[in-house]
């Protein structure tokens, strides 16, 4: 009999034992949970897309390298002029609930996202879809969309004109399918933990604001087989050294971000686990093209051509940042920068041709202006700020007065144009596109701050928007790029890099150039003294 | 009593309603708007938003909006966490708030009268000394350093305790060091606070006669001394309570806990207007009610005191 208990107590522990790593090993920890809303219409932060993609597919999906394939449909076909597009949806494609998800749902999703009294701030993503832009307007109702499920399967959508770029925009949250008798039920708290129905590879279980989500995998999900993670858990960290001590202390294997302070310190001691490549990001600083003094192109160029950005890249981010004068970043998928030679000169040139563009525009060390740079409050832009005043005191001699603003002062003043000579700016590209970064300068985009206004520029843009062969919207773009960069309306400064720091134990991570990193590509190694060693740091 | 109590609510109605509405003047009057973002949005998403949240009226609308509702207990919707109402963001956080502040008030009063008490005891001899160099040292270190030293030390260094997050009040692991981060400086300060409070007690003639009847020394300072001593104790802890209960927003950013004073610092640099407001008006009265209770203490404590019947 006391044989049979030590074997049953035995069996017990083991299963026991077995469950806690089992927990242990399909669980990961990140670090990117600052997410303000998960209804994917109105959500726009890079963390709450981060995490909607998890809860969430579209038609369109991003593959392991961020590359676009397709999701929760199986196929699509394409009419000849490029304005109808049919997709099927997957067979077994279900919502969290085990319900079928239909074409209906993507219908009333895309309708959902444009009605105006969804008030989602991306939904002029949708532009291109028929009657979009009149229903966000409120002249048509939201009805009206160019979209219709002829049946459970297949779903129609009509545009407006030629969309290069539709699969990248149906990719995106805003065109997400939402459940509708959760959406109709519970009005704007559809998202919150028990009325959330989502059709992705997992499901919301908890949601703490300022603290974290926990994700749980979706079984019902159609490929849910190759899902590997069983809980993904997000914590809402602001701070890069606050979660570099969560890192540290093993509370968090997968960081969003990597604290600049301490760059040293973990190159040092954490080079194998810190991981970065380039990014679909750009700084820069923006001239008010419209003051009085900047109006000036020669002064523009002056200014633009006296910062040496290797500088600023190499001595003071030294995180892999690439120094740039396009405005594009360099691996934009189907483009290549414009060549202008002027970018090509040697240090010794640029500061010459600086200087001559500066007595070009009536200037000189003894009669030089003073400009103003404001910069919200960061410590890496004050750095940057410092450091472009620094380097424009020497070479020609222009004085600056460095504002510094808190952000959204910082954001009205831009919009406003107050206080704004030359002020730091950034773009992530929503789409692997440089159309997604040249059409911020055109005339009548409400991103447009620097208030650039070219009749060429806003035609090339206009072009590319619509042009579908490959070539001919490439030099376009080209074009359109190599005008802002003549008339020196911006002075891009570098591309941003995607730097995380991941545990040796974390597998299917790769630094992708959308900075795209799905939980069901993601796993934990099935080494427990692996997991065990690496969470002593 | 009871009409006093009645009296001091009824004063209370007009102050938080002054409050209500400076802090609604204050946050329209602060540069930037809820929706202003890095990438701009259309004129016409503008509008919806703006229609949606009521800004599209006129400030003096806006207000008698607020304030109904307000009477109807609804503090409105959050402008930065869409899907929340802002009753529900101090539902969810006011407990944390709750669990972190009173406990590290008992902590601090434990160990604060305790301390005060020896160090009277004993005056100017070593463990006197020893108490108020920690209580030097305790009002002088802020918590930003202290916080993130024990996170070093205690969680990294060591990996004794996590160095944050927050997984039920019951998670007592999760809570020991932003607990002993926030009481320490309340440590401190009761600490002198009693301490001086507990040397001038010990001079009065009632401790004397104690005394000369021959009362053992702790019965002394338990029964006879403690008492009066404590007042100076109570008026601290009454106002400074219904502040750490409200939040503390550099423990709570450090250690990743989701209490309300991080929406305070969050929703004012997001001009989340509806969920500063919200914060407000909970500390507000929790301050009243605490102030209130002091009062109320007061009598028990002190015979001196007796309020108009």
């Amino acid at each position: 009999m006391i044989k049979y208990s030590r074997i049953f107590k035995f069996l017990v522990l083991l299963f026991l034992a077995n469950q806690i790593l089992a927990n242990v090993l399909t669980t990961l920890n990140r670090g990117d949970g600052q997410v303000d809303t998960l209804d994917p219409h109105k959500a726009e932060g890079v963390p709450a897309i981060n995490v909607l993609d998890d809860l969430y597919e579209g038609l369109m999906t991003h593959n392991q390298d961020g590359k676009l394939v397709l999701g929760t449909a199986e196929k699509y076909e394409v009419s000849h002029d490029g304005l109808r597009y049919m997709f099927y949806i997957r067979d077994n494609a279900k919502w969290s609930n085990g319900k079928k998800l239909t074409a209906h749902d993507f219908e009333y999703g895309l309708k959902r996202a444009v009605d105006p009294k969804t008030a989602g701030t991306r939904a002029t993503t949708l532009d291109p879809i028929k009657n979009a832009e009149k229903i966000l307007k409120g002249e048509v109702k939201p009805q009206e969309l160019g979209v219709k499920a002829l049946n459970d399967k297949m779903l129609q959508i009509n545009l407006e004109y030629p969309t290069p770029l539709i699969f990248e925009i149906l990719s995106n949250t805003v065109s997400f399918p939402v459940y509708k008798p959760s959406a109709e039920k519970y009005g704007d708290r559809f998202t919150q933990p028990g009325n959330h129905v989502t059709n992705g590879a997992f499901k919301l279980k908890e949601w703490v604001i300022n603290s974290h989500l926990t994700l749980e995998k979706n079984y019902n999900y159609w490929d849910a087989n190759d899902v590997k993670l069983k809980v993904v858990k997000y914590f809402d960290i602001e701070q890069p050294m606050q979660e570099f001590r969560r890192y540290q202390s093993g509370q968090v294997d997968l960081t969003s971000n990597v604290p600049t302070e301490n760059i040293n310190y973990i190159k040092r001691s954490l080079k194998d686990e810190l991981i970065t490549g380039p990014y679909m990001a750009v700084y820069y600083y923006g001239f008010n093209v419209n003051d009085p003094l900047l109006r000036d192109k020669n002064l523009r160029k002056a200014l633009s051509f006296a910062v040496d950005r290797k500088i600023i890249t190499d001595k003071l981010l030294r995180m892999g940042e690439t120094p740039r004068q396009h405005i594009v970043p360099k691996r934009t998928e189907n483009y290549e920068n414009p060549v202008i030679e002027e970018f090509e000169l040697s240090d010794e040139l640029r500061i010459k041709a600086a200087q001559k563009a500066f007595a070009d525009a009536g200037y000189s060390k003894k009669n030089a202006p003073t400009i103003t740079i404001l910069y919200n409050t960061m410590d890496s832009h004050k750095q940057i700020a410092v450091l472009v005043s620094a380097m424009w005191k020497s070479i020609l001699g222009v004085k600056t007065e460095l504002i510094n603003a808190e952000w959204k002062v910082f954001l009205k003043d831009v919009k406003e144009k107050r206080n704004t000579q030359v002020f730091r700016q950034g773009i992530v590209g929503d789409f692997n596109d440089a159309y997604s970064i040249l059409e911020v300068f055109h005339s009548e985009s409400p991103s447009n701050s620097i208030g650039y206004n070219h009749v060429k520029y806003d035609e090339y843009i206009n072009k590319a928007k619509v042009e579908n062969d490959s070539d001919k919207r490439m030099n376009y773009l080209q074009k359109s790029e190599a005008q802002l960069l003549n008339d020196h309306a911006v002075m891009p400064l570098y591309t941003y890099t995607v730097k995380k720091l991941v545990k040796p134990y974390v597998g299917g991570f790769n630094a992708n150039f959308m900075n795209k990193n799905l939980s069901k590509y993601l796993y934990i190694k099935y080494d427990k003294d692996a997991v065990k060693d690496s969470r002593k740091v | 009593m009871t009409k006093y109590i009645f009296l001091r609510i009824l004063q209370a109605i007009p102050t938080i309603w002054i409050i209500i509405t400076l802090s609604f003047l204050l946050m329209h009057a602060v540069p930037g708007g809820p929706f202003d973002g890095e990438k701009a949005v259309s004129p016409e998403i503008q509008k919806n938003l703006e229609k949606k949240y009521n800004l599209d009226k006129p400030l003096y609308k806006q207000y008698l909006i607020y304030v109904n509702n307000l009477l109807h207990g609804d503090l409105g919707p959050s402008f930065k966490y869409k899907d929340y109402s802002v009753n529900e963001l101090l539902y969810d956080g006011f407990p944390v708030s709750l669990t972190l502040g009173l406990s590290a008030m008992l902590l601090a009063l434990l160990i604060g009268v305790t301390f005060g008490i020896m160090a009277a005891k004993y005056q100017n001899k070593f463990i006197d000394y020893c108490m108020m160099l920690f209580a030097l040292v305790g009002m002088s270190v802020p918590s930003f350093v202290i916080a993130p030293m024990l996170v070093l030390i205690i969680a990294i260094k060591f990996q004794i305790l996590p160095a944050g997050e927050w997984q039920g009040p019951f998670a007592f692991k999760y809570l020991i060091l932003p607990i002993f981060a926030l009481s320490l400086p309340m440590i401190a300060y009761i600490t002198r606070i009693m301490r001086s409070s507990m040397i001038e007690v010990l001079r009065s003639n009632f401790i004397r006669t104690a005394r000369a009847k021959g009362l053992p020394e702790w019965k002394v300072l338990v029964f006879h001394a403690l008492k009066p001593a404590m007042l100076p104790v109570v008026s601290f802890v009454g106002p400074a309570l219904a502040t750490i209960v409200t939040g503390s927003i550099v423990i709570e950013k450090i250690f990743g806990l989701p209490g309300i004073g991080q929406h305070f610092v969050q929703g004012a640099i997001n001009r989340d207007y509806t969920l500063v407001m919200g914060v407000v008006i909970l500390s507000a009265t929790l301050i009243i009610i605490c102030n209130l209770l002091v009062d109320i203490v007061y009598v028990f404590i002190d015979p001196k005191v007796r309020y108009a019947k």
